[in-house]
């Protein structure tokens, strides 16, 4: 008697579960690796923000600002430096969490898991991680860039409208932060799929 | 056994065997040096049988285990569970013949520890597409049955190891598998907990008709057992059956072979 779809389940919610308790079992290492994504993400929105509110500023202001400038190009290299590193962090907290949990992923592939199920799971935990990283960072980044505008340019040039304007970047760097750790989810997950059921009878835990 | 030898060439089996294991061979190959892991395995497993498997560490064991299990594939010959041909077989086909049709129990007992006893239950049941209130109600059925009713929101730690092995029983048996593969049950567990847990294994086969092939080196099984296969190097060395096992069982129980009227 079978059932009419032919295929093992596993609803999303299941697979963000073990997601979540998957960090929540690391937590201490995982919050690094957060505040990691969120430093880095921060930097890059200082930029970004800072860039914005120079160019939305238009010539009337560039009295005021006189030797600050836009940013220079070396900052650029800075922030790519920050990005990779931080994709690096997220890369290796991902992989430990696979490898730490080779007999369970066996012993879920014994019970009925198919691959897609458990790369759900830790791409759910790499994306939960950045999208994380990203909102916390992109906000403080972006706070710190008006302090920063305020501060050095003058307060009276920073009108909400150009502030507004510039907030479309805490967007682009919760983006930049999710497509990273995507990207960083790629090698963890292909190892978690290619773990074999039988695996779970591994006698190290 | 003759009729066993006839063709089966086709998908169709012999409607009272659960497994058929023809010719398997296993080999891995490391280097220039070929292990022959298994090398060339023959074994029928009746419907409802209890089969033990033994042998010396090395011996093949944990590979037939494998390879009956579905969770790799023979180099060579062929292996039929409930009818289907497991070489056959793509991934996902597989992941859905080891949900419905396999149950095992491991000697680690490999409970997912973030789960609770109820919730490791119901997991089989879950990539088996069933119901959250059908999973529910099942799953405390099946604790009742190994005895952990009151268990049920404990989470691994929480329980001793006979215990987590009772719960691990009851997940194999959570989607009414045609087989119940156990790899060692015993072997974490202390001699009294260990008695428990294949008499408990006893009752399911006997009470439920579920066959099970149980692998191990502990003479204690050889009681509960309707045959004993011994493994050495790769092969079948021998095949005992209960009645040609020449020790004392104290009280001789029936060979239950039929289901239980609620089964059927």
């Amino acid at each position: 008697m079978s059932r009419g779809e032919q295929k093992s389940q596993f609803p999303i919610s299941q697979a963000m579960l073990f997601a979540l308790q998957g960090i929540r079992l690391r937590i201490g290492r995982m919050l690094l690796v957060l505040a990691g994504v969120a430093v880095a993400i921060a930097f890059t929105n200082v930029l970004l923000t800072t860039n914005d509110l120079f160019d939305a500023m238009g010539a009337t202001g560039m009295e005021a600002a006189q030797g600050l400038t836009r940013v220079p190009v070396f900052r650029w290299l800075w922030m790519a430096v920050a990005l990779l590193i931080c994709t690096t962090g997220t890369l290796n907290a991902i992989v430990m969490s696979v490898t730490e949990r080779v007999k369970e992923i066996g012993t879920l592939k014994c019970l009925g898991s198919r691959n897609i199920h458990i790369v759900e799971i830790f791409l759910f935990e790499s994306v939960l991680l950045g999208l994380l990283g990203g909102i916390l960072g992109a906000v403080i980044g972006y706070l710190a860039a008006l302090l920063n505008f305020g501060a050095t340019v003058g307060w009276k040039y920073l009108t909400g409208e150009i502030a507004l304007a510039a907030a479309e970047n805490i967007l682009v760097c919760i983006g930049i932060s999710a497509a990273l750790a995507l990207l960083a989810s790629v090698i963890p997950v292909l190892m978690a799929a290619r773990i074999e059921p039988a695996a779970a009878m591994r006698y190290e835990v | 056994m003759s009729e066993l030898t006839a063709d089966i060439s086709g998908t169709e089996l012999v409607g009272s065997l659960a497994v058929i294991v023809r010719g398997a061979k296993k080999y891995y190959y490391m280097g220039a040096e070929t292990v022959k892991a298994l090398d060339g395995i023959d074994l029928e497993i009746g419907r409802g049988e209890y089969v033990s498997i033994m042998g010396p560490s090395g011996s093949g064991k944990t590979t037939l285990f494998n390879v009956v299990g579905g969770l790799t594939k023979p180099s060579d010959g062929e292996v039929f569970i409930d009818k289907t041909d497991i070489s056959r077989l793509g991934p996902n086909e597989l992941a859905w013949l080891r949900c419905r049709k396999i149950g095992y129990i491991f000697q680690t007992f490999n409970l997912i520890s973030i789960m609770t006893a109820l919730q490791n239950v119901t997991l089989p049941m879950i990539f088996a597409g069933v119901d959250r209130g059908t999973r529910e109600v099942r799953g405390m059925d099946l604790l009742n049955m190994v005895g952990l009713g009151d268990r049920a929101n404990h989470k691994p730690t929480e329980l001793s190891g006979g215990q987590q092995q009772r719960v691990a029983i009851a997940r194999a048996f959570a989607n009414d598998p045609a087989i119940v593969l156990a790899d060692e049950p015993t072997g974490n567990l202390d001699l009294k907990t260990g008695m428990d847990i294949i008499s408990l294994l006893i009752e399911m086969n006997r009470q439920r008709g579920v066959t099970i092939m149980c692998n191990t080196h502990d003479l204690k099984i050889i009681d509960a057992s309707d045959r004993i296969v011994w493994i050495r190097d790769g092969q079948v060395s021998k095949i005992e059956t209960k009645d040609e096992i020449e020790i004392d069982v104290g009280t001789m129980r029936q060979r239950g072979t039929g289901k239980s009227a609620e089964e059927a």
